[in-house]
């Protein structure tokens, strides 16, 4: 496919993205409506309360779940580009049962340090996850990708344990932890985006960057090096950049499924292996898909919320399952 | 509204008779739960077991605190309930300790699994589930085991007053109208929102206290829509309060703080009160209590002032 | 002072406690194409991954163009030297063009974008491997001997000084194969450095100009193909016979393995074979492949049994050109013979040139020696001598010389003393 083809392409993926974000902003009730969307140019003839639920709930909402998305999936075609393997997600390294033992901790413990206690200690819990298993898979100076993914599968069970006995003991907290762990975009405010904003701004730039280099991978880390590629470096950045990215989407929003797996799949399929425009595309994608994830569970059984990461699995596994029946490359 | 209020009325006026009747024709100690399962007892037990922690707050009102071998982990109400034998915690019991136990009656409850339930019985042991929906099941609960017991006479004064104060909070709320019914969001907790919809004891007290549930078209517990709240704009709302979770009540800090709030109108006239959870939860001798609390909370101009003693201390 | 395109000084490297090269020196010259052989094992692929970074020596130093490799960043590294390996078996998507680009990284700052001298760079590299045709065909539609190619102008497109090569043409068909020696010949031209790692002998000795023996992790020999590229060197590094040609187009050497034929350490009987004009040259390797050691007289020069006998190593008594037999040359055969346990007389045509082998066969058999002949021999239609050869084998039928109706028969025979 042409080069043009594909920016072309990537334009598409972004017009979306800006129309599903506007398109949420009118989201409420269960429904759209065209005048939510348009009091939203006159905010001064507004009543308090819907001046609150637009700019309050409806807008950080929804550029929370588009910053997760745009991680998740960013994250997800990184990493399958560094382990040149199609079965790896965000939480190969074993970053989301990490988040999620922190979360049990915070709540069992009873700790609190406000409202940050939960994200922080899910943040804290999730990278000293990833540390471990970074370090654990390390052998000198290299890092063997194939011993760090059976390091992060042995982590992710050990921690899957430690979840169920923190569910078992929870009590009357299972709810809390059932909920969190399922993932969702309930109680986004403009607090979590302001946390989260840097480290996507710092982030997704330095990903960016390696772009080319990932490309190298697909030759194999023996040719990549010969060709003045740092890999080990390149390696460590990486995953450094990712694991940071995930653990702050899981430590605000929980455990989103899918998303950081299926997109980049999808990507591939369409634009192809150049992460030159893989990595943009499955981010621009994966941020709509999750918005859209996120409208659902808000309109599907309104004025109940479902929560989000149960529906991206419910969407992603059919079209997983249809995307290896098509299988038409060699992934 | 005023159909269900009849009806309600109705109910409990034949139930207050039918267990009149229960009283007096049946010889043995002899009740049906609400699996259908009937039992029958030669004498009244000495040794009972509770499964919940309503079901201990029964026994002790009954005055049968010297007759319970076994209570569970979260049976805290009253003090000298810590006290006593522990079988395990609800939903996780320790059959054998049962055993050894030798009960002669043991009381089930609806968070009680299945399976446990179905063992015991196989085990040949003398077991009775409670399970109650409304105010009204709860009081028939306590007359049961009243009469399992072979206390009927002396339950019968808690009963009776049970059942005056319901029906004095009843006739004054229902000469409440419509419009004065103020909206109520009862939260349970913040992240997610979790709130109680209908076919909860908490939409019972609401209602019956003379309130609207705000979430009155939910079923069940449920989360609920961030913005629907704000839509709603209730003008009460009413916090649970864990015991000795934090040192801050976080969902009160939640609800009183989180800007996106400040525009309701509960928020604005500062009619936000604590509700101790277990009071609120546990179908037991305090429901009508709570329905007491909500009461004053919803219409003090009838029921007085609400006094919560955390609150007060705070 | 010349200076070196690669240097390698006292170059140590194991593999925890197993050694892989030991005390590797030399120099190449810029524009060498040189050609690494060597049994399996004897660190050649090793060596390729010191020079070009992807392993750490364990003592010693790499100089390439003058400097030391431990001052070179990854980059410059990768802008002196580029690398091609055995296979790919990649099912990449990604359109040749790109995929060459890739080479184009040692030369790219991290944001800096792709420029004029990338372009004219892998275009430059199409056309050398003459690719040109697969530019925006996915990688992966590619014949393996195509996927090669271009994984050379991959390499090409890092503008290296060096190219080294490991084993790149194992698993192509000979078309493939002669294609990529082709381009790494042309390329000698252009003043690259070539170091290729090559299992095919003869691919060695048509292309490169320089050749490398590696065993066991030591450089045994180093020279130009035409001085060191022979069938001694080549036996002793394989421990395998080889029969060396020229070959008649390119005039270089060309070896042919001596199948299953070994170096016979100790030959259970020594046969002493009087033959020629090509009668001879079939029973040498029958009785080479019996275990036997064979010496062989008296033939002419350029007869074709001479010329076998010669490249066998046998042992060989030769006259001069369409000459008759000397005296001279008669004794020392018979010296060289009298060495054998048998005479065997192969049979063939008889003239007046060759007459005098069977004066030969009679001395030795006067001497004690066993002699041996075909029953086909004592047709008369090879005899053009008018009946003296006839005569002269009838007589040492009548000495106790055995006559037997198949060859088989004769090498059973042996067989059976050689077990007495």
């Amino acid at each position: 496919m042409k080069i043009i083809k594909k920016k072309q392409i990537i334009i598409v993926l972004i017009v979306i993205l800006v129309l599903s974000m506007v398109f949420s902003l009118g989201i409420g009730g269960g429904r759209f409506q065209i005048s939510d969307l348009l009091s939203f140019l006159q905010p001064s003839s507004l009543l308090p309360t819907e001046k609150t639920i637009l700019f309050e709930i409806r807008l950080p909402r929804l550029i929370l779940s588009v910053l997760v998305g745009a991680a998740l999936s960013l994250s997800g075609a990184v990493l399958q580009g560094l382990f040149q393997n199609p079965l790896v997600d965000p939480y190969v390294l074993g970053i989301s049962s990490g988040g999620a033992v922190g979360a049990i901790v915070a709540i069992l413990s009873g700790i609190s340090l406000g409202f940050i206690t939960l994200p922080l200690f899910s943040f804290l819990f999730a990278l000293a996850t990833t540390f471990l298993v970074l370090r654990l898979g390390q052998m000198g100076h290299k890092m063997p990708l194939e011993i760090m993914l059976l390091a992060g599968v042995a982590i992710g069970f050990f921690f899957s344990a430690l979840i169920s006995l923190g569910m078992f003991l929870a009590g009357e907290n299972l709810h809390q932890m059932v909920f969190w762990i399922m993932g969702g975009f309930w109680n986004s405010s403009w607090n979590k985006v302001y946390t989260l904003l840097p480290f996507f701004l710092i982030g997704f730039p330095i990903i960016f960057s390696y772009s080319r280099e990932l490309n190298t991978f697909l030759l194999g880390e023996k040719v990549a090096e010969s060709m003045g590629v740092e890999v080990e470096k390149t390696k460590k950045i990486l995953l450094i950049v990712t694991s940071l990215l995930v653990a702050a989407s899981v430590s605000v929003s929980g455990v989103i499924g899918f998303v950081g797996l299926v997109v980049p799949h999808i990507i591939r399929i369409i634009i192809g292996e150049d992460h030159r425009q893989l990595l943009p595309a499955s981010l621009f994608l994966g941020s709509s898909v999750l918005l859209w994830a996120d409208i659902f569970s808000r309109t599907l059984l309104h004025p109940v919320e479902l929560p989000v990461g149960v529906l991206t699995s419910l969407m992603g596994a059919p079209f997983f399952i249809y995307l290896l029946r098509r299988k038409k490359k060699g992934w | 509204m005023s159909k269900l209020r009849i009806i309600a009325i109705l109910t409990i006026l034949i139930l207050a008779f039918s267990s009149t009747i229960t009283i007096s024709f049946s010889q043995p100690l002899s009740a049906t739960d609400a699996t259908g399962f009937t039992l029958s007892l030669s004498q009244p037990p000495n040794r009972i077991i509770s499964l919940a922690p309503g079901n201990t707050e029964i026994l002790f009102a009954l005055g049968l605190n010297d007759k319970i071998v076994g209570v569970t982990t979260y049976c805290d109400e009253p003090i000298e309930a810590l006290k006593k034998e522990k079988i395990g915690n609800v939903t996780e019991i320790d059959l054998e300790k049962i055993l050894t136990l030798q009960p002669d009656l043991i009381l089930a409850s609806s968070l009680t699994p299945e399976e446990t339930v179905a063992r015991l019985h196989e085990l040949s042991l003398p077991v009775f589930t409670l399970k109650s929906d409304t105010i009204e099941e709860v009081i028939e609960d306590i007359t049961k085991v009243a009469v399992l017991s072979g206390v009927e006479i002396s339950g019968s004064n808690l009963i009776k007053t049970m059942k005056d104060q319901l029906k004095k909070i009843n006739d004054l709320s229902q000469s409440i109208p419509d419009y004065q019914k103020p909206l109520v969001f009862h939260i349970i907790w913040h992240d997610p929102i979790w709130t109680a919809g209908n076919s909860t004891f908490i939409n019972e007290f609401i209602t019956l206290a003379g309130g609207k549930n705000l979430a009155e078209d939910i079923q069940g517990y449920s989360t609920i829509d961030f913005e629907e709240i704000l839509k709603r704009n209730p003008s009460i709302i009413t916090v649970i309060e864990n015991h000795g979770k934090n040192e801050e009540n976080q969902l009160y800090q939640f609800v009183t703080t989180d800007n996106r709030l400040q525009t309701v109108a509960a928020i604005k006239n500062n009619q936000v009160y604590l509700i101790d959870s277990n009071l609120v939860s546990r179908p037991g001798p305090r429901v009508v209590s709570a329905l007491q609390y909500f009461a004053q909370i919803i219409h003090p101009e009838i029921f007085g002032e609400y006094q919560n003693q955390e609150i007060n201390s705070k | 002072m010349v200076s070196f395109s690669l240097s390698v000084k006292n170059l140590f490297f194991s593999y925890g406690d197993r050694k892989v090269l030991h005390n590797v020196n030399f120099n190449i010259q810029k524009g060498d194409f040189v050609g690494i052989l060597g049994p399996n094992g004897s660190g050649k692929s090793t060596l390729l991954h010191l020079l070009s970074g992807l392993l750490m020596p364990d003592t010693g130093s790499i100089f390439i163009s003058g400097k030391n490799t431990q001052e070179l960043s990854r980059k410059n590294w990768s802008q002196e030297i580029a690398i091609v390996f055995q296979e790919t078996n990649l099912n990449l998507d990604l359109e040749c063009y790109d995929v060459i680009m890739m080479g184009r990284f040692p030369h790219w700052r991290r944001w800096q974008k792709e420029n004029q001298q990338d372009i004219d760079s892998v275009l430059n590299a199409l056309q050398i491997t003459n690719t040109q045709q697969f530019a925006n065909r996915p990688f992966r539609e590619l014949s393996g001997g195509e996927k090669q190619r271009v994984m050379i102008a991959r390499a090409l497109a890092q503008e290296p000084n060096i190219l080294l090569l490991d084993e790149p043409t194992s698993h192509l068909d000979i078309l493939h194969q002669l294609d990529i020696m082709r381009i790494l010949f042309l390329l000698q031209k252009k003043d690259i450095t070539i170091l290729g790692v090559f299992h095919d002998i003869n691919l060695v000795s048509q292309f490169c100009n320089q050749v490398m023996f590696l065993k066991k992790g030591v450089i045994v020999h180093r020279g130009l193909v035409g001085k060191s590229l022979h069938a001694p060197q080549v036996e002793e590094l394989f421990d395998v016979e080889f029969l060396e040609e020229i070959h008649p187009y390119s005039l270089r050497p060309f070896f042919m393995p001596l199948g299953i034929v070994k170096k016979i350490e100790s030959p259970s009987a020594s046969i002493h074979l009087i033959c020629g004009g090509g009668s001879g040259s079939n029973f040498m390797k029958e009785f080479l492949e019996a275990g036997f050691s064979v010496s062989v007289g008296i033939v002419n020069q350029f007869d074709s049994d001479q010329e076998m006998a010669s490249k066998l190593g046998i042992p060989v008594m030769i006259e001069k050109p369409f000459s008759p037999i000397s005296d001279d040359n008669f004794q020392k055969a018979i010296n060289l013979a009298a060495q054998s346990d048998y005479i065997f007389i192969a049979p063939g045509y008889w003239g007046r040139g060759n007459l005098k082998n069977l004066d030969l066969a009679i001395s030795l058999q006067e001497r004690g020696k066993k002699i041996f002949f075909l029953q086909d021999s004592l047709d008369r239609n090879w005899d053009y001598t008018e009946g003296l050869a006839i005569n002269k084998l009838n007589l040492l039928a009548q000495h106790h010389a055995e006559v037997f109706s198949s060859f088989t028969e004769l090498i059973d025979r042996i067989k059976k003393d050689c077990l007495k």
